[in-house]
């Protein structure tokens, strides 16, 4: 099976935890859109971090929020020094 | 009659998958440079939508293709020579970049150059015009891809006029199409027709309409006068470009980027013998919903004998008259009527043609929970409102689409019967005003589509329009710099070029 490409590309940094929206094969590794939060229908929660409308699988919960503030942690691990 | 030949194409709708490969195959081949990062000399939309450039197919505001005037006269909607010429240094009718988007790339280069940091790197994007960081990408080419976005937003589609569009916009209601655009090399083109200097023509042996370089001063009316806003001004050479149609693969007898790329197998090339004294008149008819039919009308059927004599004497060469003979685009745009010009209404006559696609009812057909018409579906209540289909190719025309739509189902049905059911029922072909055995042809070269009945493209006889002599023994391609041993500095768009590394081995 193909895995989902790295989160790499144009992902901000979680407010939740601090860290860049959890690592490459967690469950909700999609940036959503409306269409996803839908509900029930099945034709948009057929797979599982599959190519398609991944949605989040049926066993998860998944709270979506909009991010109050887009912080893309561009911080050197000194803090001194901003990443450009 | 003066008949001439011309390369024309079709797209299977029905087939399209939306994988925008041709699109890519296309940018990568003629725009992956400087000038052009915002131009997509093909590119597949989601509709209904507003399409790239936002609403081109609006033409109160853009002024594009032609007008029939008051007193019967064509004319480029944008205005007569005069009015073109007084707005020429401004003129009004000009798509911005935000019109197209800001193009942007991402830093991927950051990915592995950046230094240690608390949460792993990513590629953000950055503006491919101002280098600048853009912090939201709010456009792109195809933003409104499987309807992304409000249907608010999305239904200013220009197609849905004439239609109660609300209910579109409920969840179960709604529908989607895609529709690959590229340049139509139009019969008669508004581009030609607005642009100042002269610089663009339609070339007699193959009907491709291309924009001389050379002649070029970037005034860039003809972006304005393109109906389909299929010409993109460089900002880096200061001059305007377009689809070439691949011309040095057609010259040589193979198909375009796109077509060749098409992972559905939905593009189609053939010849079409037209006859060029009827283009004004056909261009020319007094009701929009007649120009389809005006248009079929100056094609000429190259298995006429008489057409074939005229053609030989107006210089088409045999192979072309033999390819037209053969030509997918004839069978299907007049033998089985099942492709249409896009937007007619537009008066440029154009030659890239669509098959309008099919939407999923089978299931609910035989469910009961739409409407028979004998022993198939009847097509008016297909989930695409035919309405909206015939807006975008017959002008508001719907009968032409309602046949064409039956036969494709005719087609389906006929199969279904025969390998199904194993019964041979020719009253399915003849009930859409076909016969078995076309409608055999129709699914060998609609659904099988093998590399040969897709495209049959006869090479290009230079020898006929230029003075070959002198070509005989000459160099080839060389970058207009003579005979050169095929090094040179700059590249063949203009500006430096990028030093070519052989791989050496190392051993």
């Amino acid at each position: 099976m193909y895995h989902a490409q790295e989160k790499i590309v144009n992902t901000p940094g979680s407010e939740k935890t601090g860290k860049r929206g959890g690592i490459h094969n967690s469950v909700t590794r999609t940036v959503p859109k409306p269409t996803h939060m839908i509900g029930g229908y099945a034709q948009q929660s057929y797979g599982f971090n599959y190519y398609g409308t991944v949605g989040s699988n049926r066993d998860e919960f998944v709270l979506i929020r909009k991010m109050r503030k887009v912080d893309w942690l561009d911080h050197a691990a000194s803090k001194k020094e901003t990443a450009q | 009659m003066k008949i001439r030949a011309q390369i024309g194409m079709v797209l299977n709708l029905d087939k399209c998958i939306g994988c925008h490969t041709c699109s890519v195959t296309c940018k990568n081949v003629w725009t992956s440079r400087d000038g052009v990062e915002y131009a997509w000399f093909n590119n597949v939309e989601t509709k209904p939508g507003t399409g790239y450039p936002t609403d081109w197919e609006n033409q109160d505001r853009w002024k594009g293709g032609w007008e029939r005037t008051k007193s019967g006269k064509l004319q480029p909607k944008q205005g007569a020579k005069w009015r073109i010429l007084a707005n020429i240094f401004a003129n009004p009718d000009l798509p911005e970049i935000d019109d197209y988007y800001e193009p942007f790339d991402f830093d991927y280069d950051h990915l592995k150059s950046a230094p240690e940091m608390e949460a792993f790197p990513t590629a953000r994007p950055r503006s491919k015009i101002s280098g600048e960081r853009m912090e939201k990408i709010n456009k792109g080419p195809n933003w409104e891809e499987i309807l992304g976005g409000e249907f608010s937003k999305r239904s200013e589609d220009y197609n849905f006029e004439g239609i109660q569009k609300e209910i579109y916009g409920e969840y179960e209601n709604t529908f989607m199409m895609y529709l690959p655009r590229l340049c139509e090399h139009c019969l008669n083109p508004a581009c030609a027709a607005s642009c100042p200097s002269g610089a663009i023509y339609k070339r007699e042996e193959d009907g491709i309409v291309l924009i001389d370089q050379e002649k070029c001063r970037g005034w860039r009316m003809c972006v304005s006068g393109c109906p389909y806003k299929k010409v993109y001004y460089n900002w880096s050479t200061g001059k305007s470009e377009k689809c070439t149609l691949c011309y040095p693969r057609i010259e040589s007898g193979n198909p375009t980027v796109c077509s060749e790329t098409c992972v559905g197998r939905i593009r189609y090339l053939g010849v079409m013998l037209y006859d060029a004294d009827r283009i004004e008149e056909a261009a020319n008819a007094p009701k929009t919903t007649d120009l389809y039919d005006a248009q079929l009308g100056i094609f000429l059927d190259p298995n006429d004998p008489e057409v074939q004599i005229a053609a030989a004497r107006d210089g088409v060469p045999q192979d072309w008259i033999k390819a037209a003979k053969e030509s997918p685009i004839w069978k299907m745009a007049m033998e089985w009527k099942v492709a249409f010009p896009l937007h007619p209404e537009y008066r440029t006559l154009p030659m890239v043609w669509y098959i309008p696609p099919l939407s999923p009812i089978q299931n609910a057909a035989e469910a009961g929970a739409i409407g028979m018409d004998g022993a198939m579906p009847d097509v008016r209540n297909l989930r695409i409102p035919v309405r909206y289909l015939a807006n975008m190719l017959t002008a508001g025309d719907e009968e032409p689409v309602i046949k064409a739509l039956e036969r494709m189902l005719a087609m389906r049905a006929n199969m279904r019967s025969k390998t199904i059911e194993g019964i041979i029922d020719e009253t399915i072909a003849t009930d859409v005003g076909l016969s078995g055995s076309v409608i055999d042809d129709m699914y060998k070269i609609m659904a099988l589509a093998a590399y040969e009945d897709r495209f049959v493209i006869p090479t290009t006889h230079r020898e006929h329009v230029e003075e070959a002599y002198d070509l005989r023994g000459g160099c080839g391609f060389t970058d207009t710099n003579g005979c050169s041993p095929g090094i040179s500095n700059r590249s063949l768009f203009g500006g430096a070029k990028k030093p070519l590394k052989m791989p050496t081995e190392v051993m």
